[in-house]
């Protein structure tokens, strides 16, 4: 054992130290999802812009405007109905629409909403109605953004009513009507406001607002600030999509198509290695140390095994952290991980053995990974193929190391949707080995 | 220590080995002295277990070294480098001290004293591929080495290598040979089997032509000595002189060099200069295979 761990580690390093390898390995894959996960994306992805079902319980001309400063907003979109009148949603619809991922989120605006717009500054919490985000808890990118798109919004549409001087005196009438009423409020206090609200109210009607410079500024950074400033006034509601099996990302379909490039490239590396080190004579040499061929071999497997999972994980690694990729089903990944390691370490085997120099093995190897990659969704996603293409694609093991991959990173898969894939990828990597075994025996490891 | 008997290995119709049996004594320094293709490479594989005998067999005491375990005890040199490029000339030494089972301090201690062995201390940081021919070929017995074996086997070690890398190996085998490693040898350069060997086997075409101590097998197959001498002026035609003249040079074979050359050198004629050639290997080689090692 010890000797299969000293060659093992004997061979990674070896791999580790070629650049040429490496960037087949690590850069490739990565740069593979990245661009065609942005490719995609760009084309009604989640960066196309935030899809928002509207739910308004308000129905005042209040509500109404800030809907329409949410519906001219640059990254967000709504639904409008054929008149050109935005869609009006009950909750529950709206709710179901985000859960199922068919919009980002959904606002809603209560009843009242429009009665008290200056509920927003410091109106204690919980008091008066407030907006309403519902989303998807791992949604924290665009979460962030719509909070801040909202309170924009929100801001517009007030700006806007204060321009109208005589909706700001009646507002400032209602709001003298009200304190006066209120009697929990301190004396002293009720003193300084009345007096302020009157002076206010005649300060109003000697100016024109409109003069004051209070334009129509689009300032999104001013907006976001003011969010917490004023007793969090938009309330985010989780709504958790359900997992429904369908990609979330253009990242779902090309980072495990990434990822079995890199495979790729590992077999192949070290298909070529074990020919380099056959007609270099370090081979001979080790046979010379007390090493056996099952060992040799033994060696050659782990060291790929090894970069299989390792290139895997770091592709899913970086896929979580930069690309925001969720894996549903970690432990199935493990499963998914170690069968498709155990396919490709097989295809290194067999590739080893097809030609008697580097360059041959590395000419008909890449003849007989590419057709597999190609019909198994290595470049043309599987959903995307005909059908008859999906059909012949059972015979590649790309196909099954992306099922498999994608089964436990979003396709809702369980222990029995991975039993055959799993099994598949197995008894893949089991026949090529026994294939490259028996044809490096025959022509004299 | 070793013996080989009637080993025997074919390449199709090729008889890379042929019959051959011998054995090496511990402490011993063997030489198997061969042109290129006589079979040399492939005996030190047989004898390595790289590759199954046709017919015939190889024991190390007694133990087949086919058996990886056996092997342990053997440390080879091959004529292919046989390194890793990629890696530095202390990752290299330490893979194969650790696959001849050695661990921790013991690997730490063998791979430092190989790399002195080597020369190569202030360069084991860097890539093998950096190295010149000489050192790789260093480094390539260093490995052989490292994990200290009583019997080392080296397969032409020092071809293709600048003079100065040259005497570092052969110093180096020495030093080992008088610490009392027991040594097979292969070359075709008859003057490092004659320093190096306490025994010598002649190998052509597969077959072992003569093994013994370099003194015995001149006695055998050296034949006689050469007398070479050149006159001031040519002698007359009719002069009474053995062997061969031609102008002022004369050549003789004798089996007594050193009476013949005082004869003449009294003689009737004044001699300018006078040599004695005793034979050699490479005569030895002459008169086993018709051939000159030189040449082939
Ligand atoms: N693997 C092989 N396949 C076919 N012929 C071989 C092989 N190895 C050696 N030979 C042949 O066997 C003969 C002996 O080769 P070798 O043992 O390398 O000679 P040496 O080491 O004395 O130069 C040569 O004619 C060589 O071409
Ligand atoms: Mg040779």
């Amino acid at each position: 054992m010890n000797t299969v761990v000293t060659l093992a580690k004997k061979d990674i390093k070896v791999l580790l130290r070629d650049k040429f390898a490496m960037f087949w390995i690590v850069i490739f894959p990565l740069g593979y999802a990245v661009f065609f996960g942005t490719v995609f994306g760009d084309s009604g992805g989640p960066r196309a812009g935030m899809y928002v079902a509207l739910v308004d319980e308000d129905g005042s001309a209040y509500s109404q405007a800030v809907m329409e400063q949410l519906a001219a907003h640059d990254a967000v979109l709504v639904d409008a109905e054929e008149s050109g009148a935005l869609l009006n949603r009950s909750l529950d619809e709206a709710r179901e629409l985000v859960q199922k991922g068919q919009r980002t989120a959904y606002l809603r605006l209560p009843a009242g909403f429009g009665e008290n717009p200056y509920a927003l500054f410091g109106g204690a919490s919980g008091d008066g109605p407030q907006l309403e985000l519902g989303i998807d808890p791992g949604r924290q990118a665009e979460a962030g953004m719509l909070q801040g798109v909202v309170m924009e919004t929100v801001f517009g549409a007030l700006q806007e009513r204060m321009l109208d001087t005589d909706t700001v005196l009646a507002d400032l009438g209602e709001a003298q009507l009200s304190l006066a009423e209120a009697d929990d409020v301190d004396p002293t206090q009720k003193f300084v406001l009345t007096t302020f609200l009157s002076a206010l109210k005649g300060f109003v009607s000697a100016f024109d607002m409109g003069q004051l410079g209070l334009g129509t500024s689009d300032d999104a950074d001013g907006a976001d600030a003011t969010v917490g400033g004023f007793g969090a006034p938009l309330a985010v509601v989780d709504v958790t999509r359900q997992r429904d099996g369908e990609p979330r990302s253009p990242y779902d379909i090309t980072m495990p198509q990434g990822a079995v490039w890199g495979l790729l490239s590992v077999a192949l590396g070290f298909g070529i290695t074990l020919v380099r080190e056959r007609s270099s004579g370090t081979l001979v040499r080790l046979r010379m140390a007390p090493v056996s061929h099952a060992q040799l071999l033994g060696g050659k497997a782990l060291a790929c095994f090894t970069c299989c999972v390792g290139s895997m994980v770091l592709a899913i690694l970086f896929g979580t952290v930069v690309l925001g990729l969720r894996v549903d089903r970690p432990d199935l990944l493990v499963l998914a991980m170690f069968s498709t390691a155990i396919a490709f370490t097989g295809l290194m085997m067999t590739v080893s053995v097809m030609g008697k120099t580097e360059a041959a093995v590395a000419g008909s190897s890449w003849g007989l990974t590419m057709p597999f990659a190609m019909i198994g969704g290595g470049m043309i996603p599987l959903m995307f193929m005909p059908e008859w293409l999906q059909d012949i694609s059972v015979v590649s093991p790309v196909r099954w190391a992306i099922i498999s991959l994608e089964g436990a990173i979003w396709r809702d898969f369980g222990w029995a949707d991975m039993a055959t894939p799993s099994l598949v990828l197995i008894g893949f990597g089991a026949g090529f080995f026994a294939l490259g075994v028996f044809i490096f025996r025959r022509t004299g490891g | 220590m070793i013996d080989v008997t009637s080993l025997a290995k074919s390449y199709g119709d090729l008889r890379a080995v042929d019959d051959v049996s011998f054995c090496v004594n511990r402490g011993e320094a063997f030489g198997l002295l061969g042109p290129n293709g006589a079979g040399k490479s492939t005996t030190i594989h047989l004898l390595a277990g790289v590759i199954a005998p046709d017919r015939g067999k190889v024991r190390l005491d007694g133990a087949d070294p086919q058996e990886a375990i056996v092997r342990t005890r053997l440390g080879v040199s091959p004529q292919e480098l046989a390194i890793y490029e990629e890696l530095t000339g202390e990752e290299n030494l330490r893979i194969f001290a650790a696959l001849y089972g050695l661990r921790g301090d013991a690997l730490v201690e063998r791979v430092h004293w190989a790399l002195d062995f080597a020369g190569l201390t202030d360069r084991r940081k860097d890539r093998a591929a950096k190295y010149s021919g000489g050192m790789k070929r260093r480094l390539n017995l260093a490995c052989a080495v490292v994990h200290d074996p009583e019997l080392l086997i080296c397969d032409e070690p020092t071809v293709g290598v600048d003079p100065q890398s040259r005497n570092h190996i052969f110093e180096s085998i020495e030093a080992l040979r008088a610490s009392g490693t027991t040594l097979i040898y292969t070359t075709h350069y008859m003057s490092e089997a004659q320093r190096l060997c306490d025994r010598v086997a002649i190998m052509d075409h597969g077959k072992l032509l003569a093994a013994d101590t370099v003194d015995a097998l001149i006695e055998a197959h050296g034949g006689s000595s050469l007398v070479l001498a050149e006159f001031d002026e040519p002698p007359p035609a009719d002069a009474q002189l053995p062997g061969t003249l031609d102008g002022t040079q004369l050549r003789v074979d004798s089996d007594k060099p050193f009476e013949l050359a005082a004869e003449l050198g009294r003689g009737p004629h004044r001699v300018r200069s006078l040599r004695v050639e005793r034979p050699d290997l490479e005569k030895v080689f002459l008169q086993l295979t018709g051939r000159s090692l030189r040449d082939s």
